[in-house]
């Protein structure tokens, strides 16, 4: 990926920087919808993701992955998005329930995601759909689809592990 | 244990707390219907059994020998081991709480929890192995009651829900 040359190779950017790079944009997005500049705070939550998703480029492509990296990554991620959907029920957009039941959905698909690698990524994007339609019913798709992939996830996980003890023992 | 307990144990629950409509849905969808995921491991289970021997260790099969015949495989195995290994998935062990337990404070109802727990005791009275915690532990049990036969608890269970079925 060009960008993500770019940026390491002339800004000097590692992944675990431009992870923390967007965590601190995000907390921007978490201000802006506390200022009540939702609209503003969409825009930032854009350009957060493109950064995000510079990290894990970065890491392929200059072989810097690493296993710490990788919570990093998740734990910044959801401590973002655990905070735009506070943000948003204390602005009064969402029920505090609701925020909730987000927040336990995405922590759940996170730590079942490796080993599942099911993963569908319905998280903060969901939030622009939201800014059209309210962001009471951006948080129910948020927690079903995470909540939903999570109880699949789950089975995936059971259904390869006995897929490869059988594959061992025959 | 079986499809028709968890019926019989979902209806005389539903009966006892009075439950109707949706309600009664979910009932049957967390009492029951949970049993359904054991379709997904048809396609293992056709391919895991066929001309091999097993026995349970930690909770999983392992294969002890290959054979020749089919009927020797069957002979081997039993019913036991045929039946139960490989049909659970953790839809219907404990871990599924962490998806049943927000479900239900979004749907503002006990009844998902408190069939799912109903479907849990009735799968714990059987022996077969069971993975509470998997996929974030490996820990297997067998269950409390190891003692009796699987068909003498079916039977008592269907006898009771039975009962409390046609009292209320």
């Amino acid at each position: 990926m060009p960008i993500a040359a770019w940026v390491h190779e002339t800004l000097g950017i590692t992944p675990n920087q431009a992870s923390v790079i967007a965590f601190c944009l995000g907390t921007g997005a978490v201000i802006a919808i506390l200022a009540g500049q939702v609209g503003a705070a969409l825009w930032i939550l854009l350009l957060t993701m493109c950064i995000d998703g510079l990290d894990g480029a970065i890491a392929r492509e200059y072989n810097l992955a690493s296993k710490k990296g990788k919570w990093v990554d998740m734990g910044l991620d959801t401590a973002n998005e655990i905070m735009l959907f506070f943000a948003l029920a204390f602005m009064g957009y969402v029920e505090v329930t609701s925020a909730a039941l987000a927040s336990i959905a995405v922590i759940l698909i996170r730590i079942i995601r490796d080993k599942s690698g099911f993963d569908p990524g319905l998280k903060r994007a969901i939030l622009f759909l939201g800014y059209f339609t309210s962001f009471e019913f951006a948080l129910q798709i948020i927690f079903f689809a995470n909540i939903a992939s999570f109880a699949i996830g789950t089975v995936i996980a059971d259904y390869a592990l006995q897929k490869k003890n059988d594959g061992e023992e025959s | 244990m079986s499809i028709l307990p968890h019926i019989l144990v979902t209806t005389a629950g539903a009966r006892v707390l009075g439950i109707e409509g949706n309600d009664l849905i979910l009932a049957y969808i967390f009492g029951a219907a949970l049993d359904l995921d054991h379709l997904i491991k048809i396609p293992l289970y056709r391919k895991k059994f066929k001309n091999k021997t097993y026995q349970v260790s930690e909770g999983r099969p392992k294969l002890i020998q290959k054979v020749e015949k089919k009927e020797h495989a069957y002979e081997v195995l039993g019913m036991g081991i045929k039946r139960y290994y490989t049909w659970r998935t953790p839809l219907q062990e404990p871990i599924a709480l962490l998806w049943i337990i927000p479900l239900s404070l979004y749907l503002g109802s006990a009844i998902p929890v408190v069939f799912f727990l109903l479907h849990l005791f009735l799968d714990y009275l059987a022996d077969y192995p069971k993975a509470p915690l998997f996929p974030f532990w490996g820990y297997s049990t067998t269950g409390p009651l190891t003692g009796s036969r699987i068909g003498l608890k079916e039977m008592a269970v269907n006898l009771i829900s039975l009962c409390v079925i046609f009292l209320i």
